[in-house]
């Protein structure tokens, strides 16, 4: 900087400098991020070894904290099936669970089933319920059956593909919202 | 950022890493796994026995092969959300019967489901004879 620059212009420049390296930070953002979403770190270990390894990884937010403390605390008898973990495996859970539960539903649904809640039941409001209990999907859990994204926790419209079930019945494809 | 901050750094990570990973998985065989069951039980494992024990009910709605098919060579589907599930046999999934937690995580669970009680080690013992005993 020489004598005649006036005293703010290195600043300015300095300014113009951080600005774009913080935008293209950002852009980077969410191409790393889990899911799609820049705000959503991947899942811990454990979730996915221990729960992901009978469903999918259901996300935090679809159901609310209470939910989640209930279902943690009764892993034992997890919907029919003993799903138990050891006591710092469940406090793990509990821990990444409740931080990430969702922040609007705070109702917990009957018998903390997200498939019961709210938001789950007016996204699926058009799937037909032969689609439900067709051999390929089984149960509403398995969101996989039509989310091709579901196991990495994105669950976008545009990729929802709804097997058919009989030559008979031929769900509209892409009725989910 | 600066590459001779990095570099050492990285390395550093790597070695923890690599130091840390013996800790969480105990690892074995299936081979090793069998040795240990036939020690604890009467007799040795009984591959006609661990079948019949695999396809059969135990007073409760599932049998293993509910789940894990009747050939274990093929990969299954949960019973409840119909997940796939890889195959069992140790021909099929190298990974199977290979760390000692999980092994024993997933006997408590399924035992559980299947006869609402823990398996004998002359059970274990029987299952694992049999699924050693498949070949493709």
């Amino acid at each position: 900087m020489d004598r005649f620059t006036p005293p703010h212009a290195s600043a300015r420049r300095r300014y113009k400098q951080v600005l774009s390296t913080v935008l293209l930070l950002l852009g980077t953002l969410p191409v790393a991020g889990y899911a799609g979403s820049a705000k959503r770190p991947p899942p811990p270990a454990a979730y996915i070894a221990e729960c992901a390894s009978c469903h999918v990884p259901f996300p935090a937010r679809m159901l609310p904290a209470a939910s989640w403390s209930a279902i943690v605390g009764t892993l034992d008898r997890h919907y029919g099936v003993d799903a138990s973990v050891d006591s710092v495996t469940a406090h793990e859970l509990t821990r990444w669970l409740t931080e990430n539960a969702s922040q609007r539903a705070t109702a917990r649904p009957p018998e903390d089933r997200l498939t019961r809640g709210t938001d789950f039941l007016r996204k699926h409001r058009d799937v037909p319920a032969s689609v439900w209990s067709g051999t390929s999907v089984k149960s509403p859990a398995n969101c996989s059956a039509c989310h091709s994204d579901g196991t990495d926790g994105a669950f976008r419209e545009r990729n929802v593909r709804i097997p058919r079930q009989t030559p008979a019945s031929s769900p509209r494809k892409g009725a989910t919202k | 950022m600066n590459i001779r901050i990095l570099t050492p750094l990285c390395a550093a990570a790597l070695a923890a890493a690599t130091l840390m990973a013996p800790a969480s998985v105990q690892a074995a065989t299936a081979q090793e796994l069998l040795a240990q069951l036939n020690a604890q039980a009467p007799s040795p494992g009984n591959a006609g026995r661990g079948q019949t024990f695999f396809t059969s009910k135990h007073g409760k709605e599932w049998s293993c092969s509910s789940c894990h098919t009747s050939s274990p060579l093929q990969a299954g589907q949960h019973a409840a959300t119909g997940k796939t599930i890889q195959p069992l046999a140790p021909a099929a999934n190298a990974q199977r019967f290979t760390d000692t937690a999980k092994v024993e995580k997933w006997f408590r669970r399924n035992c559980n489901d299947v006869l609402a009680r823990e398996c004998t080690a002359a059970e274990k013992a029987n299952l694992l004879a049999w699924l050693m005993s498949l070949t493709p």
